[in-house]
């Protein structure tokens, strides 16, 4: 009998996480701290394995497996294969911290995993049974990563206000489900898209009310204003290694759960594109204005990063007009994935560099900490330059390819309003990038830190850094396995 | 006879008082408990629809619903726990040290 036939070999990516994580735990137990790196060793090659596991799946065509609970298509694939290189990142960052915090580090490397895992269920939902599974996997790991350093007074603020924020958010999220259960009797992605069509004429109140619901809850875990207010204190509070996973991960995997959900319901109702341009307006310019307001780099790029949701949600906004791929631009889809790629690979770098300086007994995360950065650290403060010219979508960067083409979608959609407040931000928030940038190479050294040496977090500084410039330069390769991925994924009512 | 319109009303009446509760209550425990209240109603709403429909979906999503909410109830009391022992706060008031 052939164990690896048929369904079981398209969840063998998560099956495997999952059984590494508990290996760690129970490792972790005789270990203890002195495998330290070993089990940074596993953690880092059973995703890597994983990953090259994710490039053998073939996904032509569409495939839903399980009793058609689990998509395998090509946005499913891509989406997992960011989350491993997340996952990677996320060990890489956090090696040296866990050692010099006293963190247990197989519970975090656990964590990471199980986090990992609950965000691919999410990339590959094709039911929102899966789908709420997925997403309070991912969640429930990071709760406890958030509030990870137990003596901290800021961890454990955070880790309340991202906790009961944060299931406030699944309870709408299952209400808005359980009135699309009501109205259509299925949770199935297909089935609703299918069934959906007529619902619109005959129950037009169930149809709105479950879109308004949905859209929220989405809202929440992709922080997009006004359901953003938790983010800049968890990522503030958070340990550094745990905002840069946060920030990244399960924004990218709500964002693959947002698409999915929005094709879904599409049929339902298609008034989406006044709620999600209205979000993406609003959540971009509130991001960029309370960025400006900040002297705390930390919560800076916290509130940065939820404008660059804002920018994200323009491209999702674009999906319900047109989906199409033309000419040389990506269909909107596509445009949105790579946007994420783009913004994964920046903002790990530049959160990364919060780490870089040790001040008392905390890291220097102050604008004046970075003061003099450039004279004492220049390779470290020119990658930092590299990272905030991508945030600032100022060429040859992966940020500045990420805004282009969303944009782009959004003018051939038809969406000119919204193009031109992206623009306008992408203004306002290189005022406050560029502010970092003469504190670190104009300004003499004003606060007293030490520098921190770690070879993981240069490892991952450094990835990320090169990435940026040479998928900035050269983005094609990658361009074209995020259009071959999105040529063939379930949209539900949405025109392709 | 119970029609579903009496148990969506119900549903929708006790997921508005949770929300209230989360909305107004100061104590974090009370605040959880809220949330508690509109996961069940959405499972009433989940139940009573699986009876009209006569499919078990809505009823298997129920039970998928009460395990992860057990799994959070011992997650968020854990940080809960966590965060009074730090700061011997209860309220949410208190737990501002980060603002703006």
């Amino acid at each position: 009998m052939n164990l690896l036939s048929g369904d079981l070999k398209l969840v063998l990516p998560e099956i495997f996480i999952s059984v590494t994580a508990m290996g760690i735990l129970i490792l972790g137990t005789f270990v203890r701290e002195r495998g330290r790196t070993w089990l940074a060793c596993v953690t880092l090659s059973a995703l890597a394995v994983t990953g090259y596991y994710l490039m053998t799946l073939r996904s032509n065509p569409f495939h839903p497996a399980y009793s058609s609970m689990y998509a395998h298509d090509g946005m499913a694939l891509v989406f997992k294969m960011l989350f491993i290189v997340v996952g990677i990142l996320a060990v890489l960052v956090s090696y040296d911290f866990l050692r010099t915090r006293g963190i247990p580090c197989a519970e975090f490397f656990a964590l990471i995993l199980f986090s990992t895992v609950g965000m691919m269920l999410v990339a590959s939902a094709y039911d929102f049974m899966l789908l709420f599974v997925g997403l309070e996997l991912s969640s429930l790991a990071t709760y406890i990563l958030v509030g990870l350093t137990k003596k901290d007074l800021w961890s454990n603020e955070a880790a309340i206000k991202y906790f009961l924020l944060s299931i406030f958010a699944s309870a709408i999220l299952l209400f808005g489900i359980s009135i699309v259960y009501a109205a259509t009797g299925t949770t199935n992605f297909g089935e609703i898209a299918s069934r959906g069509s007529d619902l619109t004429t005959r129950q037009p109140l169930a149809a709105v009310v479950a879109l308004v619901f949905l859209v929220a809850a989405f809202g929440f875990k992709i922080t997009a204003v006004p359901f953003h207010m938790y983010a800049p204190d968890v990522y503030q509070g958070a340990p550094t290694p745990v905002t840069i996973f946060l920030a990244v991960g399960p924004k990218a995997a709500a964002f693959a759960g947002l698409i999915r959900v929005l094709g879904a319901v599409h049929a339902m109702s298609s008034d989406w594109l006044m709620l999600v341009s209205a979000l993406s307006f609003l959540t971009m310019t509130v991001g960029n204005v309370g960025a400006v307001l900040q002297t705390n780099v930390k919560r800076m790029l916290a509130y940065s990063s939820i404008a660059h949701a804002g920018y994200a949600l323009i491209g999702v906004a674009s999906i319900a007009v047109d989906d199409r791929a033309g000419g040389v631009f990506p269909s909107s889809t596509a445009s949105v994935i790579f946007y994420l790629v783009a913004y994964t690979i920046m903002n790990v770098g530049a959160f990364s560099l919060l780490m870089y300086m040790r001040r008392d007994k905390g890291f220097g995360e102050d604008l004046a900490d970075f003061s003099g950065l450039a004279r004492r650290r220049p390779v470290v403060a020119a990658a930092m330059l590299i990272f905030l010219l991508s945030l600032a979508g100022i060429p040859p960067s992966i940020g500045f390819l990420g805004k282009f083409y969303i944009f782009a979608t959004a003018v051939r959609s038809g969406l000119y309003w919204l193009a031109v407040a992206g623009v306008l931000n992408a203004v306002v928030s290189l005022f406050y990038y560029a502010r970092i940038v003469v504190y670190m190479f104009m300004k003499k050294q004003e606060r007293d830190v030490s520098d921190v040496r770690s070879f993981a977090l240069n490892l991952a500084l450094g990835a990320s850094a090169v990435a940026t410039v040479v998928l900035g330069i050269f983005p094609q390769t990658i361009l074209d396995v995020i259009a071959r991925a999105t040529s063939n994924i379930f949209t539900g009512g949405i025109i392709q | 006879m119970i029609d579903p319109v009496h148990s969506i009303a119900l549903g929708a009446a006790m997921f508005c008082i949770g929300m209230l509760g989360f909305l107004i209550r100061r104590n974090l425990i009370v605040i959880f408990m809220s949330i508690e209240l509109m996961l069940n109603a959405v499972n009433l709403n989940l139940v009573s629809f699986a009876h009209q429909f006569q499919s078990p979906h809505g009823q298997v999503f129920a039970l998928f619903v009460i395990t992860v909410a057990a799994a959070e109830a011992a997650t968020g009391l854990a940080i809960l726990i966590a965060l009074y022992r730090v700061s011997r706060a209860v309220n949410a008031d208190e737990a501002s040290a980060m603002k703006w």
